[in-house]
């Protein structure tokens, strides 16, 4: 089997626990104007599962020594659905930890495949409100919560992610949305701060950069926003 | 008991005043001695030597900070002014007399210290005595032994004169008491060990270590910390308080003393020696935040990981240290070398990383063997690209070479050569001075054997014969020049043998198609046989070369891969090498893959740099690893770091040296990245390497970046 990734990723940090090697798919159904992984759209390649599974094998006794193991990752790996239930069937057939990095912004997976398959899902909540969501990033939302309420449902392990957007989702009212929208599940949470590291990328890909000049938050502006969840009860994830 | 307070910040900013009050001064020591000289003319050699070392103490100011809880300052090595002509005249004196240097055995040196504290300065001076007894009618002991006595009471009159300058009852009950006894408390202890190292440091002593202070100081630790004399906390703030004073050099030389402390490990029982003083040395180490004390921890399987966690805190911070060393592979190196096991598991290092056997054997010496220039001494038939001078041997026209084993077989001639010229060079520099006259009485006296015997420690008094480690340079370079030589001359022939020559002759210009080839090549560090086994086969064909001399005493040559920064002057005299550096700029670092070619992230980097044989390298070696801080931060981060090692240590790698990365790397990766192409910001669900970003984006990391 072939693989559509634009990246595979050693000792990677926050993509869950432990020492992670991370696969990239290329390919999301989402547009959110700030990725940072524009390449997932167009600068892929095609890597056999062979040479794939050998990159990944590499760090076997990485994972084992410190309780990680592989996460899927993108662009959004359930716009590939069979490639990435090919890949987390094989990873699991050495007996290494999975995870999935989604934005579940994909309709009706194939969730009595995937959840056997997956250790831990990496969600994103980027909004709770839908028509944002679907001006913005170009995703309905209660799709969305449908799979999340779904994979809560069957007791899978989840960690929400929040990206902390400038001028999107970093208000007060868009916060106590996403807020109140969390609350509603017993998750933990990382808090995934914007950065303009991808800026390079568009450049390289003759892409325009909506978030270009956009500065990051200032380190107490984002602790302010963390302390927000906490006080709201929200656990912060130890990923 | 007074609560011992921290004066940390109060002392660095008391000794930065103190500093700024002088403008010009000199050191003393060459005066002072020489005035004593001067006055022994015809005394026999070590006694006057020792005269001089009293004159020296009698006559240096004995500085006390009003913020010292521990005293010894190098302040009293320093006269104001410029130095005139009365001090010109005596100066004469001393630089007749002589001192040893590096390469004759004068200082890198880690003490009995234990020794010191058990017996104290007066149990010391009844040794003397003994052994004068036992000694007597043999004149050339008798001397030596009495040079001792002379140094040691010198010793104990200094440590007496530092109680006079205070008023403090209870800081001169500690400095009479110390003068004589044993010390008893934890305070005390320390306070004779660095009252040893100021001495040290007026005898102009350089890398002298502290060594294995978390298992010396332990029992008075112990004692106090259960009979409620001090708290962890206060213990702590002793520590600070000494290991900021090393700050003073580079206050007052503009240097840093390279002055090593050796944490954790096993006892020389071979049990777990964490106990709660590690911590404490390892905190206050952290806290300082100086460069100078030079932490190593040594890291055995059954430390703790809770130890090596917090080790991995501090380095987090910025400070770069503990080093981080495999036990089971350095007492490996040291065991081959036929010490002791009990010695073997109590050794220390002194200055970067070299494994030493603390009070048993001379001072340790080492030089930078430069294997990355033979390789173009090969090309050249012996002769230097660059200035045409003849510093080789004639291995053979490498146009005739038709195989890579014959390339590898003129090399390997060359490297032997190198090494016989090396070897001829260090066993003489090592005996260069007459043993029985250039002695080091207080030293010897701080070392173990050589008062008993009546022997000085490079005459024949230590336990063990000295040892002298070589310095390989370049295996990065080495293993990715032999690695683009194999796949583009004789594999892939892209390039032909005369080609290469004249590429690098001319140091690639005009050449960049065959550069670009070169650079393509496989590069050591990203788990690539084709390019590791050359790192293997330097580490081997080294260790069996050196192996084979002998210093004067029977001492052994270790290797070591370690350059410190003489990788950068080795680098400057190279010209151009295969793997497509360019002449004159540096060599890869130490035992590291060459900087930025190692691309393929920490997991390759580990598996290839525990290919080599690290238990044949027996001085020690340095991977020097770089994370942006962000590593750092977290629990979650931190035993990610924790399992890295432990499985670099469990695949037999040496050392680790993590740095954090500092505001200036990022700084100096925007002005040259070519330098810097390892570098990798990680977040979640992304990571780019730092010099491919924007120079906004860049400047974005750099403004989250602590000042180093």
């Amino acid at each position: 089997m072939e693989l559509n990734i634009f990246n595979i990723q050693h000792f990677c940090s926050g993509d869950g626990p432990g020492i992670r090697t991370t696969v990239f798919f290329g390919s999301c159904p989402l547009r959110c104007p700030w990725c940072h992984n524009p390449e997932c759209f167009s600068n892929t390649r095609t890597l056999s599962m062979e040479k794939v599974m050998e990159e990944l094998l590499h760090d076997k006794e990485f994972y084992d020594r410190s309780k990680g193991g592989v996460t899927i990752s993108g662009g959004e790996p359930l716009a590939r659905q069979e490639a990435c239930i090919a890949l987390l069937e094989q990873v699991r057939a050495h007996g290494i930890h999975t995870a999935l990095d989604t934005s579940l912004a994909v309709k009706d997976p194939d969730f009595s495949r995937l959840l056997p398959l997956t250790d831990l899902f990496l969600a994103d909540i980027k909004t709770a409100d839908p028509e944002a969501f679907c001006a913005v990033c170009g995703g309905e939302l209660q799709t969305v919560l449908d799979n999340l309420n779904f994979l809560t449902e069957k007791g899978a392990d989840v960690v929400l992610r929040v990206p902390l957007i400038p001028g999107f989702n970093t208000d007060d009212a868009s916060l106590e949305g996403i807020i109140s929208l969390i609350r509603q599940y017993p998750y933990p949470v990382t808090l995934l701060p914007f950065h303009r590291m991808g800026s390079g990328k568009y450049k390289e890909l003759g892409m325009k950069y909506a978030y270009a000049d956009t500065a990051p938050l200032s380190a107490r502006e984002v602790e302010q926003i963390s302390q927000c969840f906490r006080a709201a009860g929200i656990r912060e994830a130890a990923i | 008991m007074a609560a011992v307070p921290n004066t940390t910040k109060a002392l660095k900013e008391e000794m930065i005043c103190r500093r700024k009050a002088t403008s010009r001064f000199f050191c003393n020591a060459a005066w002072y001695k020489g005035m004593s000289y001067a006055e022994h003319p015809t005394e026999e050699i070590p006694i006057a030597r020792a005269y001089a070392f009293q004159n020296m103490l009698t006559l240096g100011e004995k500085h006390i900070y009003a913020n010292d809880l521990i005293f010894g300052s190098i302040i009293g090595q320093y006269s104001d002014g410029i130095p005139d002509d009365d001090v010109r005249y005596y100066e004469n004196f001393s630089h007749i007399a002589g001192e040893r240097g590096w390469l004759q055995g004068c200082d890198h040196y880690a003490s009995a210290y234990d020794r010191l504290l058990q017996l104290g300065v007066g149990g010391i001076l009844a040794e003397i005595r003994d052994s004068l007894k036992k000694h007597s009618g043999d004149r050339e002991k008798e001397i030596f032994l009495t040079a001792c006595r002379i140094e040691m009471e010198a010793f104990r009159d200094w440590i007496i004169a530092h109680a006079e300058k205070t008023e403090d009852p209870e800081i001169q009950r500690i400095c009479r008491k110390v003068a004589v006894e044993p010390p008893a408390s934890f305070r005390e202890a320390l306070q004779l060990v660095w009252f040893a190292h100021t001495i040290y440091q007026w005898q102009g002593l350089y890398a002298m270590a502290l060594g294995r202070m978390d298992q010396y100081l332990y029992p008075y630790y112990r004692r106090d910390i259960d009979e409620g004399v001090l708290t962890d906390e206060e213990v702590q703030n002793l520590l600070e308080n000494t290991f900021i004073k090393i700050y003073e050099q580079r206050l007052w030389l503009d240097r840093d003393d390279v002055c090593n402390i050796c944490v954790a490990g096993v006892t020389p029982g071979g049990e777990n020696a964490v106990n709660g003083l590690t911590y404490a040395v390892l905190y206050a180490v952290g806290k300082c935040n100086i460069p100078g004390p030079n932490l190593s921890a040594r890291i055995h399987p059954d430390t703790p990981d809770h130890f090596l966690c917090e080790a991995l805190k501090v380095i987090g911070t910025g400070l770069g240290y503990p080093a981080l060393m495999n036990d089971e592979v350095n007492m490996k190196a040291l065991a081959s070398m036929g010490y002791d096991l009990r010695d073997v598991r109590n050794y220390c290092m002194v200055g970067c990383i070299e494994n030493f056997l603390p009070g048993l054997q001379p001072p340790w010496s080492d030089g930078r063997f430069d294997s990355a220039k033979m390789l173009e001494l090969t090309f050249g038939r012996g002769y230097d690209f660059r200035t045409g001078e003849r510093k080789g041997i004639d291995t053979g026209d490498p146009l005739t070479f038709e195989t890579m084993d014959d390339f590898m077989w003129a090399y390997e001639a060359q490297i032997k050569a190198g090494a016989e010229f090396y070897a001829f060079r260090i066993i003489r520099e090592n005996a260069r001075y007459n043993n029985r006259d250039y002695v080091n009485p207080f030293l010897s006296c701080l070392s173990v054997g050589c008062v008993e015997k009546g022997k000085d420690l490079c005459n024949g008094g230590s336990v063990y014969p000295a040892a002298h480690g070589a310095v390989i340079m370049g295996i990065g370079t080495i293993a990715d020049s032999l690695c683009a030589i194999e796949q583009c001359v004789y594999k892939e022939k892209s390039i032909s043998m005369e080609t290469l020559i004249a590429a690098l002759k001319a140091d690639f210009v005009g050449y960049e198609k065959e550069r670009d080839l070169l650079l393509a090549a496989p590069k050591y560090g990203n788990d690539c046989d084709d390019a590791d086994k050359y790192a293997v086969w330097l580490t081997d064909y080294t260790a069996d070369l050196f192996d084979q001399y002998r210093l004067e005493d029977g001492g052994r040559f270790y290797t070591a891969m370690a350059s410190n920064t003489s990788n950068i002057p080795a680098g400057r005299e190279c010209a151009a090498t295969p793997d497509g550096r360019k002449a004159g700029e540096p060599l890869s670092d130490a035992a590291s893959p060459t900087y930025g070619r190692d691309r393929r992230g920490p997991t390759y980097t580990v598996r290839s740099v525990t290919k080599p044989d690290y238990t044949r390298v027996a001085c020690g070696t340095v991977i020097n690893q770089k994370y942006s801080p962000s590593a750092f931060r977290g629990d979650a981060n931190i035993a990610r770091l924790c399992a890295l090692i432990r499985i670099y240590f469990a695949g037999g790698g040496q050392e680790m040296q993590i740095n954090s990365v500092s505001r200036e790397i990022l700084i100096d990766a925007m002005e040259h990245p070519e330098n810097h192409q390892d570098l990798v910001v990680r977040v979640s669900g992304f990571s780019a390497y730092y010099t491919k970003l924007e120079r906004e984006v860049q400047l974005d990391i750099l403004s989250r970046t602590e000042q180093g």
